[in-house]
């Protein structure tokens, strides 16, 4: 046997080996690079069909499927549901419902995280400031960002966040919402006044606290008076008394989370549900969903177009603009709504010329 | 006329053609303004239907509560959805909602203006220009009582997209808009540059080789005046010309042609009249000019023309027939039964079936007068309108019908029958009496010497002599007895119910007073003597040629037998069937003559010492026969000599070898041969009868075709036999001296078999001495012959004539005539007989 040839023919396998290595590598970084979709995971305050955050999560998906992210194709989404005011309702177990949406932003590696409502911001946004491989969405944020900002700095200005974090401001346009409603029921008169209602959750705190920025230095026909209630039969109470008050024009119902006597937690839609059957005043909605489901109307928040502004910013960042660089915006849309059904069992005419102005008109013939 | 009319219809073609072009091109013209026109119209309803729901909208919105509300709550999205809705905020219309302090609260649309005037208290209007867009903007200030709660500025683009789309599809051509100098298109036009906002009515410009016209007009917007614009290719205007052109063309064409139609037609019928009119004229001249009465009836059968030979033939004038009923002018009866005829026409369907009949006119003064009538009906688009009748007077006709007939049937001079008479009358005597029981006798009489007083007297003398010989036949026959004269100085006569002796007998009796007539001229008296033929007629007679072939056969027969005699043959007889046999023989030589079927053959005759060279010839004679067969001269020389006809044989070959070899003749020097002794001075030699040495005309004959095929007479030689020589020798003396003087020479043939006087010999001048044949035939084993031979040639030497040896069938026959010395030999060792146009052999030439 000749040497030369031995060891020409060992280089001539190696060689061989080597390239074959190289070769599955880069064909599995094709094939990983081909499969590599995108990842976003919503992470939800409330239930799957919250009032709140369901017509979010709805603008969020549409926003990215317009985007160019379909699910199944480039797309991974992925929700997970803190269910906070129904059933997770503790601070103990809205953390551990944080800590859980965590885990699985760990687990699950999204590129982008929507975080929405102010119990998911507050749970899972601020852990993730300034993470270096996620961006984070916020939607329906109700508590002010400066204050949010102070817990965990992501925050640079409004118009260019710098961090990771972006998103949608829930403006309540409460000053327009009182002048509509001014509009609706017509012959305001000196003294006459709008009584808003929170309930001591943090959301409740959040919406008085946006209720005095949005009204401060608003010069409105209409008053306006807070009233905060820890449970139900304070809920009830006040109702009643309200009831009675004929400078009280409308109510402004805002407390979303409420104990029964019985322990019973009460969340919206229930409350809401009550308080037509019992108040003698128009409501004001503050999500026009409200005003499907049978409060008065008004102006009120468009959440899926504010969770559809959310979704646009999540596709800019999949599309590769730094979260940072993109503002955080109040939600720019509202709605006028009215819900004629529960006008006309108020006996209020509201004139025909905001009616034509009116974005939904609910509780019509035939609806 | 004609002419004229063409002229005039050339300028009224000229005149139709310039005007259709200007009224083309005029309503063309008309047409494209008025298009422009329209179109103009058109953009203008446009704009103002735009620009007026435009304020409108505007003015609505203005006190549309919605908006106060909306505006006034500030509920900006609501605010614009709304207004969208209301307003139709489109490509061309856009909206500005201003609050009052002129701050834009909402705006909507493209082209919603940045030029919102709010400083106004009541609407403004007003228009700008942003590039290719003209926009009228107009603010609505919004008030609420007297408060301003609001603006309202909509702006309208008056060439925007939707008006261009809605405009667009109605107008012709391309539309614009002229504002100050500027000039703004509605959608797509093509740039014209030198088209300003200056240009007004209608116009014409030119832009990159493309002609346009256009049309401009003010159009007012509030206190704002546009110029509205429309333009067209010129193109479609060039082709519409060229379309009205082409059309024009084809209806000058069409009247061209409808106009040389009618003028062809005009002409036709000029044509036609001016025919008609010769017609007439012709017919009314024809009607004048001929010999039939015409007469035209109207339905009723009053007469409306007479022409003249009918009233010549009625005796009557037109005045006194024309208006009147033809029965009252004249009758018609019948020519057979003598029944008057009262209906023209049926009568002509009756008796004739046709349109013509023969009747008696009867006149209205009684006379008869036979005519051949006819009558037709007249027919007027298809009616019966009346008739016309015609009339021949036929007794002139019938008369000349008659002696025509007679003349037809007799011999002129003797008013006999003729000869074709004659025989119809035999034809009808053998078809009536066929298988009958009767004996009839006919007759051939041929006068003797009857032509010795036409030559010596003259024809008139012979013409008497048959007139009188004619009536002296006609007496001493019957009635019943059929005579004729067949021509010449022949006769035939029929003796009717006759038998064969009696007729025997009335033959004899005519011969009798044939020779009693006596004709005198200049002191000589003449008579004349008749053969006669008779041969029997009876019912077992058939064949009417086979009996005048017999009874001429036996006339012959009397006059071979001694003349003025009678001679009775019968069909069948040997003898005058054997002269019939010669008499279609002689009839076949004078046919033969007649369509040149003879034909020339020559044999040679050479000399003895040198039988290879041709020195003469001798001209032989062959016929053919009609079915192209060649008869030797042997099978009808001898009947052409016995009936007279060898004279024109003789005529015959002279012409024919003169015309045949008449080149060679003329070529022909004489030339001599080696020998001196046989010095040939001629070419051909030509036999000649005893008719052509006997014809006193013969010698001019022969003279007169030398001089007129110029041919040397030292060229040609004529044999004559020792016996017509003997026979005719003054005659022949006469001939052959005459023709000798002028360088033809003689030849005596087959001398030795006739009268072999030696004294004759000496008086006859000829040159060649030619032994008979019979003697050179036997020479070789009959001393006697060959002794005769020998003489004969040393006597011819003597005389210093040229021997010829004939019938010298092989060489020992020349080599013992060499022998003797004889200079000449012919016969089939010699050489055969062919015809003439075969080329010579050349002759050897003279050896020095």
């Amino acid at each position: 046997m000749n040497i030369h040839n031995s060891l020409g023919d060992n280089m001539l396998r190696v060689l061989t080996f080597v390239l074959a290595c190289l070769s599955l590598v880069l064909a599995g970084a094709t094939a990983s690079a081909a499969e590599k979709k995108a990842r976003v995971l919503v992470v939800h305050s409330y239930g799957e069909h919250h009032v709140c955050g369901k017509p979010q999560g709805d603008g969020v998906a549409r926003a990215l499927a317009e985007g160019g992210w379909v699910r199944g194709k480039n797309l991974e989404l992925r929700s997970f549901f803190m269910d906070t005011k129904k059933v997770y309702t503790t601070p103990e177990a809205i953390r551990e419902r944080g800590r859980l949406a965590l885990e699985m932003v760990e687990s699950f590696k999204p590129d982008v995280v929507v975080v929405l409502d102010d119990n998911a911001i507050r749970e899972v946004l601020l852990p993730l400031v300034n993470r270096k491989d996620i961006a984070v969405v916020f939607s329906g944020m109700n508590g002010q960002p400066e204050a949010y900002d102070r817990k965990a700095h992501f925050l640079e200005s409004l118009n260019k966040p710098g961090h990771n974090i972006t998103g949608v401001y829930e403006k309540l346009y409460v000053a327009k919402s009182l002048r509509v409603m001014a509009a609706a029921i017509g012959d305001i008169q000196p003294g006459d006044k709008v009584i808003g209602i929170t309930d001591y959750s943090p959301t409740g705190n959040a919406i008085t606290r946006q209720f005095e920025i949005e009204l401060a230095d608003k010069k409105i026909a209409l008053g306006w008076e807070l009233r905060r209630v820890r449970d139900f039969e304070q809920y009830k109470a006040l109702i009643e008394e309200l009831n009675k008050d004929p400078h009280v024009k409308a109510i402004y119902p805002a407390a979303l989370k409420l104990q029964t006597a019985d322990g019973k937690t009460l969340v919206a839609n229930e409350i809401f549900d009550w308080t037509t059957r019992h108040s003698h005043k128009p409501e004001m909605a503050l999500n026009y969903y409200f005003s499907k489901i049978g409060l008065f109307g008004g102006a009120a928040v468009d959440f899926t177009n504010m969770g559809y502004q959310a979704g646009k910013k999540a596709a800019m960042i999949l599309g590769g603009r730094p979260a940072g660089e993109i503002p955080i915006e109040d939600a720019s849309s509202y709605a006028i709504v009215f819900n004629l059904k529960r006008a006309k069992r108020l006996r209020i005419g509201i004139p025909k010329s905001l009616l034509t102005a009116a974005d939904h008109v609910y509780g019509a013939k035939g609806e | 006329m004609l002419v004229l009319s063409g002229i005039l219809m050339l300028l009224a073609v000229m005149l139709v053609a310039v005007v259709l072009w200007k009224v083309f091109s005029t309503q063309i013209k008309d047409g494209y303004e008025k298009r422009l026109a329209t179109s103009l119209s058109v953009l203008e309803l446009a704009l103002d239907r735009g620009i007026s729901d435009f304020r409108s909208s505007l003015s609505r919105l203005a006190t549309d509560n919605t908006l106060r509300v909306t505006l006034d709550l500030d509920i900006r999205p609501q605010l614009k959805r709304y207004l969208s809705e209301q307003f139709g905020v489109s490509d061309f219309r856009s909206l500005t909602v201003l609050n009052p302090k002129g701050e834009v609260v909402a705006r909507l649309g493209k082209k919603a203006s940045r030029t919102c005037d709010v400083s106004a208290t009541g609407t403004t209007e007003s228009i700008s220009t942003t590039g290719q867009s003209l926009l009228l903007v107009r603010t609505v200030p919004l008030r609420d009582g007297g408060r301003t709660f609001g603006y309202l500025c909509g702006g309208f683009a008056l060439n925007g997209d939707q008006m261009v789309r809605t405009v667009s599809p109605r107008l012709d051509g391309f539309p614009l808009l002229g504002w100050n100098d500027n000039l703004v298109p509605f959608g797509e036009v093509p740039t014209i540059p030198s088209l300003t906002a200056s240009h007004t009515g209608f116009f014409q410009l030119e832009a990159s080789g493309t002609r346009f016209m256009g049309e401009a007009h003010d159009y007012s917007v509030g206190e704002n005046t546009l110029r509205l614009f429309t333009l067209v290719d010129m193109r479609q205007y060039q082709e519409l010309l060229e379309g009205a052109l082409k059309v024009t063309g084809f209806v000058v064409i069409a009247i061209l042609i409808v106009g040389g139609f009618a003028l062809r037609m005009l002409k036709q019928r000029q044509l036609a009249m001016a025919e008609l009119r010769e017609e007439r004229q012709k017919a009314e001249v024809t009607l004048a000019s001929i010999a039939e009465g015409v007469i035209t009836l109207d339905r009723a059968g009053k007469i409306t023309y007479i022409n003249p030979a009918a009233t010549r033939i009625l005796g009557s004038t037109p005045e006194q027939t024309l208006g009147h009923s033809w029965k009252e002018i004249f009758g018609l009866q019948d020519e057979a039964t003598g029944d008057s005829l009262t209906d023209i026409h049926s009568a002509l369907t009756e008796q004739a079936g046709q349109g013509a009949i023969d009747a008696i006119l009867v006149t209205a003064e009684g006379q008869r007068i036979a005519v051949h009538f006819s009558a037709a009906r007249i027919k007027s688009e298809g009616a019966w309108s009346g008739s016309v009748i015609t009339f021949r007077d036929m007794h002139k006709e019938r008369e000349l019908r008659r002696n025509l007939a007679w003349r037809a049937s007799r011999d002129e001079l003797t008013g006999l029958l003729n000869r074709a008479e004659f025989h119809r009358s035999l034809e009808d005597i053998l078809a009536s009496a066929e298988g009958g029981n009767f004996h009839h006798c006919l007759l051939y009489i041929d006068l003797d010497e009857f032509k010795v007083i036409n030559d010596t007297c003259g024809h008139q003398a012979g013409d008497e002599v048959l007139k009188q010989i004619s009536a002296g036949l006609k007496t001493h026959l019957r009635e019943s007895d059929i005579i004729a004269r067949l021509g010449g100085d022949e006769f035939g006569v029929i003796l009717c119910d006759c038998g064969r002796d009696k007729g025997v007998s009335v033959a004899e009796g005519l011969i009798e007073a044939i020779n009693d007539l006596r004709f005198s001229f200049r002191d000589r008296v003449f008579h004349v003597g008749a053969s006669i033929g008779l041969i029997s007629v009876t019912g077992q007679t058939r064949n009417l040629e086979d009996l005048l072939s017999t009874v001429d056969a036996a006339c012959y027969a009397a006059k071979e037998r001694g003349r003025n005699r009678v001679y009775a043959g019968t069909v069948g007889n040997d003898k005058i069937s054997h002269r019939m046999e010669e008499m279609r023989q002689a009839s076949h030589i004078r046919q033969a003559l007649k369509e040149g079927r003879l034909t020339l053959y020559r044999q040679s005759i050479v000399s003895s010492r040198h039988p290879a060279d041709p020195l003469h010839f001798e001209v032989l004679v062959r016929m053919i026969d009609t079915e192209g067969n060649l008869v030797v001269p042997g099978a009808f020389i001898p009947v052409a000599e016995r009936h007279g006809l060898m004279g024109d044989v003789d005529r015959w070959i002279i012409r024919h070898l003169f015309d045949i070899e008449g080149d060679r003749l003329r070529r022909w020097t004489g030339a001599t041969g080696n020998d001196s002794d046989t010095a040939g001075h001629f070419l051909y030699s030509v036999n000649l009868s005893a008719a052509s040495l006997t014809d006193p005309d013969f010698l001019d004959f022969v003279t007169g075709l030398f001089r007129q095929y110029e041919i040397p007479p030292q060229s040609i030689a004529f044999e004559i036999t020792e016996t017509q020589a003997i026979t005719h020798l003054d005659k022949a003396t006469h001939l052959i001296q005459s023709l000798r003087e002028i360088g033809c020479q003689f030849l005596l043939d087959d001398f030795g078999s006739g009268m072999s006087s030696f004294g004759y010999l000496k008086k006859l001048p000829v040159d060649y001495l030619k032994i008979d044949g019979l003697f050179v035939r036997d020479i070789l084993t009959d001393p006697i012959d060959r002794a005769m031979v020998n003489m004969i040639n040393d006597i011819g030497h003597i005389m210093n004539l040229t021997t010829v040896a004939e019938f010298v069938e092989n060489d020992e026959v020349l080599h013992e005539i060499r022998e003797l010395g004889v200079d000449l030999a012919q016969g089939y060792g010699i050489s055969r007989p062919e015809p003439i146009e075969t080329p010579p052999l050349a002759r050897r030439s003279s050896i020095a």
